[in-house]
């Protein structure tokens, strides 16, 4: 038998090393990405044969029942409703996020604290803190209400009134730190050089955020937004932190739905959820390259 | 350097896949020390409301009894090995292929789906085999059961474990203190006065069964009877409900509860059935009060199910709730708060009537098995209120059974009580042809013996869903609560539906076709009547917008009816 060389055993240890490494997460990433992808795909045209005790070919009525139900259940409008609504107050955020970040990254009054505040909420788990965040304005604003103005009121995540915007609010309060946090690391990235130049040639803070701040960290607000799009119909809104499976159809967005509906699904309603989310995926699709396209078009450049 | 970072990543690797199998084991709450010497079989259980003491208790006398018997080569005896977890039916459902717990004594199981994939051993065999009591499982389930358990393929692959009823639990010594029972009227043969007793000797109303000397005596027999009731409670200080704000499941409790007594039990069955004949509401006129109806008898058949949604006693169940939740006087204050949790009822329900600082609460919507859940605080009452919060008699209520007036004596209806718990014990396919398929076989069978059926009962206050009897002692022995639960469920009068059925339709489509209290009203859509009413929306509204969201969605199932 043939010996190794020394520079063949290293090309070996190497390969076996590289494998090692690699081998689990590309394992991992055929069976749970591309292996749940592909099957999900394949559901959507199936249907479960309980007395067989397996999933047989459908053809395309699941899909059928996917459009039905898009123009005669009432609650998935809402859910649209809802999705899109988080979406829009997303980009309100995101904007007013840049002003606080810039704030921050300039190093005025407080900036360091605020900057810890924000990061708080991430510190104790999401759960944890919706329960905190509940127990507050269901108990807490109530007994300061009644205590201090002698008003009755109703939490506001009980009340079926308020909450929509009490959720909404939780929201962007536990995601505007990571908007800040993006925002004002990204920021830190300009170099001082530009600033200074800037500030010699006599420009307020106001046309340097604009003039110079924006357009430097242009193409992270422009991932946020994209990734935003991309997400229309997956995020949940923190619903099943505050509600579990027993949120009120009114609060739904698309994400919760589908969450939900798969967690309390039975093997027979898959294959119409996959369809669900086969729709979803091709409407999302275009959204998202048009939404890069349009932001690549109208946004300021750096140059 | 190099090296030394290659031997980290490598160890990183290892650690990593360490941590991903690791996931595959068992729940954590496995915590026993094996005993190499004996075969284990591990056994999960739902921790719930009947809590894990009677497996305890079965868990040591099924280690003594079979101390001396062999269940694989070099090994005797077996170790028990409770696994309990807050994951119901439908989450074991997603890891039992892979999960080595052997038995499972669980709720909310749709048999039927796991006999379908293929989790579960078909447990014919030990059905039909002799057990110690001489008697065997399958004598021990009624026509029904067993016509429910065998539709999917001919072969039982569960057999039913405890048996719970969702509805309305009442504070007995609140009730006979303040004379809330209602009064006999011996002139109108009881069926007249709607007047309540004097004092607590006077004789009571025959109830919604019209018998005298039952559970329900005294107790509101009509619509009528208990809108009179409730406003006795509230001129007299006490708030009538509690439940809980967290989610609307409960007082959908009260929904089915008093929807299953109302229709009866044939007529309710239809909901899973579909076959039969059933009364509908068929036409309805507005008038100043409300609304008067006209009624209808119409075949029940897989194509017209949704016409279900019309039954009569569906809409005065949602007319019950909608009375309760549109007078704040009617319940706790913090009932439709999300942060108060059934613990949190039960607690308040629990101390009402000893806290002075609180209203007393006569009433709590909840499931059969609150008291059992509640043992902390009625301990804690205990300590803090000595021998007045002793021994407190509380009771499960039956419900109405017509509009206005009395039940008159011989003129009631049977009660027919809705276990919605769906609970069974299952073994485990991967059990299949190793030591543990005969240990797991050999312990369900001594689970069902009729001593350790009357010990689950004794144990944790609740009945097992299959026939055996308490002796006298034993029943003495439950807490007053207990007791009436089981005197209500022993009567042989009384029938328990449950939502199972031989019906090919609902064996497919049994996640969509769970009773449904979901509505759409001028294109609103709502999870639940909780909601609808808070919203504003009447009973009729809510009645209404079932049937128009279960009809929009009926044709889904036109491969079950079209020919």
């Amino acid at each position: 038998m043939k010996k190794l060389t020394g520079r063949q055993k290293t090309k070996i240890k190497s390969a076996a090393f590289y494998v090692s490494l690699v081998g689990l997460p590309v394992l991992q990433f055929c069976i749970f990405y591309i292996g749940v992808n592909l099957n999900s795909i394949l559901l959507a045209f199936k249907a479960y044969d309980m007395g067989a005790g397996e999933y047989v070919f459908y053809g395309l009525n699941n899909f059928t029942k996917v459009f039905r139900d898009f123009g005669t259940l009432a609650y998935l409008g809402s859910a649209i409703k809802n999705s899109l609504i988080l979406y829009g107050v997303s980009i309100l955020v995101a904007l007013f996020s840049t002003f606080f970040s810039f704030y921050i990254y300039k190093k005025r009054l407080l900036g360091g604290l605020f900057r810890f505040i924000l990061f708080l909420p991430h510190i104790v788990s999401a759960l944890v803190f919706s329960l905190i965040f509940m127990y507050f304005t269901d108990e807490v604003i109530p007994f300061f209400a009644d205590n201090l103005f002698h008003t009755a009121m109703e939490g506001l995540i009980s009340n079926p009134k308020t909450q929509l915007g009490a959720v909404l609010f939780f929201t962007f309060w536990t995601g505007f730190s990571t908007q800040v946090l993006m925002f004002s690391s990204s920021m830190s990235g300009i170099s001082d050089s530009v600033i200074e130049a800037g500030i010699m040639d006599g420009v307020t803070p106001l046309k340097e955020f604009f003039y110079i701040v924006v357009p430097m960290v242009w193409s992270t607000l422009c991932t946020f937004l994209v990734v935003g799009v991309a997400t229309i119909f997956t995020a949940q809104m923190n619903l099943f932190s505050f509600f579990g499976t027993s949120a009120e159809y009114g609060v739904y967005t698309f994400g919760y739905y589908l969450y939900r509906a798969a967690k309390l699904a039975g093997v027979s309603d898959y294959p119409y959820l996959s369809a669900t989310g086969l729709v979803l995926t091709a409407v999302a699709i275009p959204l998202s390259f048009l939404a890069r396209f349009a932001l690549g078009k109208v946004g300021p450049h750096a140059d | 350097m190099k090296k030394l970072s290659k031997v980290l990543s490598v160890i990183s690797v290892l650690i990593l896949i360490g941590a991903a199998v690791s996931g595959c084991g068992r729940g954590s709450s496995a915590t026993e020390k094996i005993d190499e010497t004996k075969t284990q079989l591990y056994v999960a259980i739902f921790e719930g409301g009947t809590g894990d003491a009677w497996l305890k208790t079965l868990k040591a006398k099924f280690e003594r009894a079979y101390a001396d018997v062999s269940f694989e080569n070099g090994k005797l005896g077996a170790q028990i090995i409770i696994d309990s977890s807050k994951n119901a039916g439908r989450t074991v459902l997603d890891y039992i292929a892979g999960d080595s717990n052997d038995v499972y004594f669980n709720e909310g199981i749709s048999l039927n789906t796991f006999a379908s994939q293929k989790y579960v051993l078909p447990l014919d065999d030990i059905c039909d085999e002799p057990l110690s009591d001489g008697k065997t499982i399958r004598s021990k389930l009624s026509s029904d059961q067993i016509t429910n358990l065998t539709a999917l393929d001919g072969h039982i692959y569960g057999i039913p474990h405890y048996e719970c009823y969702g509805g309305v639990n009442y504070d007995k010594d609140l009730f006979s203190s303040k004379r809330l029972y209602f009064a006999y009227d011996a002139e109108n043969n009881g069926g007249e006065a709607n007047e309540f007793i004097k004092k607590s000797s006077d004789a009571r109303s025959c109830g919604p069964d019209g018998a005298r000397g039952t559970e329900d005596d005294g107790l509101p027999s009509s619509l009528e009877e208990f809108y009179l009731l409730m406003e006795k409670m509230v001129e007299m200080s006490i708030v009538p409900f509690v439940w809980t704000g967290k989610t609307s499941t409960y007082t959908e409790y009260l929904l089915n509860a008093f929807y299953a007594n109302w229709m009866g039990y044939e007529e309710f069955s239809e909901n899973f059935t579909f076959s039969g004949n059933t009364e509908i509401i068929s036409k309805a006129t507005a008038t100043t009060n409300g609304y008067t109806f006209e009624t209808d008898r119409i075949d029940i058949q897989e194509s017209n199910g949704y016409m279900l949604t019309k039954q009569t006693g569906r809409y005065y169940a949602l007319e019950l709730l909608h009375k309760i939740m549109t007078n704040p006087a009617y319940y706790y204050s913090k009932s439709t708060q999300i942060t108060f949790s059934h613990l949190d009822a039960q607690e308040a329900f629990v101390y009402s009537r000893l806290d002075t600082k609180m209203q007393p609460i006569a009433m709590l919507i909840d499931g059969s098995w609150w008291e059992n859940e509640a043992s902390d605080p009625i301990a804690r009452t205990i300590k803090a209120y000595g021998s007045d919060a002793e021994n407190r008699n509380f009771g499960f209520m039956p419900l109405p059974v017509r509009v206005g007036g009395s039940v008159a004596e011989g003129g009631g209806k049977a009660l027919t009580l809705f276990d919605h718990m769906g609970s069974y014990v299952i073994i485990n396919a991967n059990t299949k042809n190793t030591p543990k398929e005969t240990l797991a076989k050999q312990f369900v069978k001594y689970a069902y013996t009729d001593e350790n059926l009357q010990m689950f009962t004794t144990t944790s206050g609740t009945a097992k869903a299959v026939a055996y009897d308490l002796t006298a002692e034993q029943v003495s022995s439950l807490s007053p609560y207990s007791r009436s639960v089981w005197n209500l469920r022993n009567n042989p009068s009384v029938n328990i539906a449950s939502a199972n059925s031989p019906n090919e339709m609902f064996i497919n489509e049994e996640v969509a076709l769970k009773l449904a209290w979901s509505s759409v009203i001028r294109n609103q859509n709502y999870l639940s009547p909780y909601s609808a009413f808070r919203d504003s929306k009447t009973a009729y509204d809510v009645f209404g917008g079932i049937y128009e969201l279960t009809l929009s969605g009926w044709s889904d199932y036109g491969e079950y009816f079209k020919a």
